[in-house]
């Protein structure tokens, strides 16, 4: 029954140097990252998920972003101007895809099916949207954003993709044009030369290959806003279509933990180790619990690192496990806002923002 | 340590997808199979059934070729489960996007996707990349051994033997954008495209001189800034 919905993983035949995606698209490239690596604050940027609409243009390291609209002095600026003309800031922050967890919905919606590793966090630094927004003396008027990038749709006739980012938003000191990752040049799929950070914010937002940044007073109408990228305003049946004017733009992403480690191999009788990692786009992670007798009782994990808003804490529960046999762990996670990871999630249209427990199990023998 | 990776990824997947509440009797398992037509009848019906089905499935091949994999792989069909209904809106959606399908292939698109990859199509076996091959994915290679061009010479080239189908601004029609894609400085990668075809592409006789104009043409394209909110 499970096994109908669920995805398996294919043993590729060909030999690797130890780094491996999980492929859900060849072109344009769809690529998750492993559960391991979420047992770290940071994941390694070779092995950081990909994902994009259209792929991505060709690498222009030169290519030129133009901010303009309704501001008095528009820019049409590169990385090098940027980096001269701007404090250069860096922050740490996890970047997620609104799908992720999509293959976890039930019922099963259209769209990539994502399980756990359409995230990863990096450092990113750049400078900040809104120093360039005031040096262009942005209007009082201006309500939105409409960001887009150099990743034309394959034909004319389909959307081009593009967010319209509220300015409050935009204005936040840590939404950032970011040229480098995890103090590196961004690679051509994180969207070099240049993409948008919008830390807490769904993945969308963290606009790639940037070239335009447009101040306008009204939501854009296409397709990636007033269709794509939705979310249900009030809970609905599973399955259920939802009227459009009962939807509302996803942005952040809501409270989660997950599971890297143990990685279902089995375990010597003794210390156990429960290892992952919990965020929120709402607020910073106040606590994640651990059950491991079914959800009977819960235990609290320690928690490592700075917390912040949109910012991947590691989790460590440890626990001693006398006797062999089969343990399942599960973790929950709450941020300081009070808000708790479900259960299980609502259902969407589209599959948005699973963040249901997350649980693993393992054998445990002599 | 790989069989480590898989065991985990796939463990975590399934206890998840329990965790999250599988349906025991629910929508997906309820719908009628798609290929229940062919269940019935005696040997000769089941014979010929089966031949049906089987010139059924090599045309829905064709139709997914030719209509679905110019803009993406075939993964991106293979790893969803969705009933004809969902899979019917799914085309429609491609189709206004001017996915290449007639009219009247639409139906038999959707019965083929809907019998291959509906919500009882079992799992779907994730594939995995080396990182570095990923990357290898995207990253220029030589022109060698395709010439550099003469950019005028390649327009002209471009107009009369391509544009047709890709747009006489090279941003797409039948055919597929080809301004300002990393395709364009993989240049065997793309000769072997255009020589061999593909989807709806007929291979194309064209000297690697005459590629060489029409690459010095495509590489000076940019696409024009976003057009203006609806």
């Amino acid at each position: 029954m499970q096994a109908a919905g669920a995805l398996a993983v294919l043993r590729s035949g060909v030999a690797h140097g130890g780094e491996l995606l999980l492929r859900h698209s060849g072109a344009p490239q769809q690529l998750a990252t492993p559960l391991e690596y979420f047992d770290r604050a940071i994941t390694p940027s070779r092995v950081f998920f990909v994902r994009s609409h259209f792929g991505p243009p060709g690498l222009d390291r030169t290519r030129k972003t133009a901010f303009d609209g309704m501001v008095t002095t528009p820019l049409t600026l590169d990385v090098d101007e940027l980096r001269k003309s701007f404090p250069e800031v860096t922050v740490t922050a996890l970047l997620q895809c609104a799908g992720n967890g999509r293959a976890l919905h039930k019922p099963r919606v259209p769209g990539v099916q994502w399980v756990h590793g359409a995230m990863g966090q990096a450092t990113f630094t750049g400078v900040r949207l809104r120093d360039v927004l005031t040096k262009a003396g942005l209007s009082k008027d201006a309500q939105y954003l409409r960001v887009s990038g150099a990743d034309a749709p394959p034909k004319p006739t389909v959307p081009a993709f593009m967010r319209s980012l509220p300015i409050e938003r935009a204005m936040d000191p840590t939404t950032l044009l970011a040229y480098r990752m995890n103090g590196e040049e961004l690679t051509l799929a994180h969207g070099a030369p240049l993409r948008l950070v919008v830390p807490g914010w769904a993945g969308d937002h963290w606009v790639k290959w940037l070239v335009s940044v447009r101040a306008e007073k009204e939501e854009d109408g296409g397709f990636f806003m007033k269709t794509a990228y939705r979310m249900p305003t009030e809970p609905i049946e599973p399955g259920a279509a939802v009227p459009p004017e009962k939807m509302k733009p996803a942005t952040t992403f809501p409270v989660k933990s997950t599971i890297a480690r143990p990685d279902g191999e089995k375990r010597p009788v003794g210390p156990q180790e429960v290892t992952g990692l919990a965020f929120s786009g709402v607020a910073p992670i106040a606590s994640v619990e651990v059950s491991i007798d079914d959800g009977k009782t819960w235990a609290k994990a320690t928690l490592e690192g700075e917390a912040g808003v949109g910012r991947a804490q590691v989790f460590r529960y440890r626990f001693d496990k006398k006797e062999p046999g089969r343990v399942k762990a599960m973790a929950r996670a709450k941020d300081k806002k009070g808000n708790l990871q479900p259960e299980s999630p609502a259902w969407n249209p589209s599959g948005y923002f699973w963040n249901g427990w997350h649980a693993v199990e393992w054998e445990v023998g002599s | 340590m790989r069989s480590r990776r898989f065991a985990e990824v796939l463990g975590s997947i399934v206890l998840a997808a329990g965790l999250a509440g599988c349906p025991s009797s629910g929508k997906s398992d309820a719908r009628p199979d798609a290929a229940a037509s062919v269940d019935a009848g005696d040997a000769s019906a089941n014979a010929s059934a089966n031949a049906n089905a089987n010139a059924n499935t090599n045309d829905g091949k064709a139709l997914v070729a030719q209509a679905c994999l110019s803009c993406h792989t075939e993964q991106m069909l293979a790893q969803q489960r969705l009933t004809q209904g969902q899979w019917t809106k799914t085309v429609t959606k491609m189709v206004g996007w001017s996915a290449n399908l007639d009219a009247t292939e639409v139906a038999p698109l959707v019965a083929y996707l809907s019998a291959t990859y509906g919500p009882d199509a079992g799992p779907y076996a994730i594939e995995t990349v080396a990182a570095d091959e990923a990357l290898a994915e995207l990253a220029p290679t030589p022109d060698d051994p395709i010439p550099a061009g003469d950019a005028e010479k390649g327009k002209g080239t471009f107009i009369e033997r391509c544009s047709g189908c890709h747009g006489q601004d090279a941003r797409g029609g039948i055919g597929v954008l080809l301004v300002d894609r990393p395709l364009l400085y993989r240049a065997k990668d793309l000769a072997a495209i255009v020589r061999k075809g593909r989807g709806k592409m007929l291979p194309v006789r064209i000297t690697d001189a005459e590629l060489g104009d029409v690459l010095a043409h495509l590489r000076r394209l940019r696409n024009p800034p976003p057009p203006p909110s609806p």
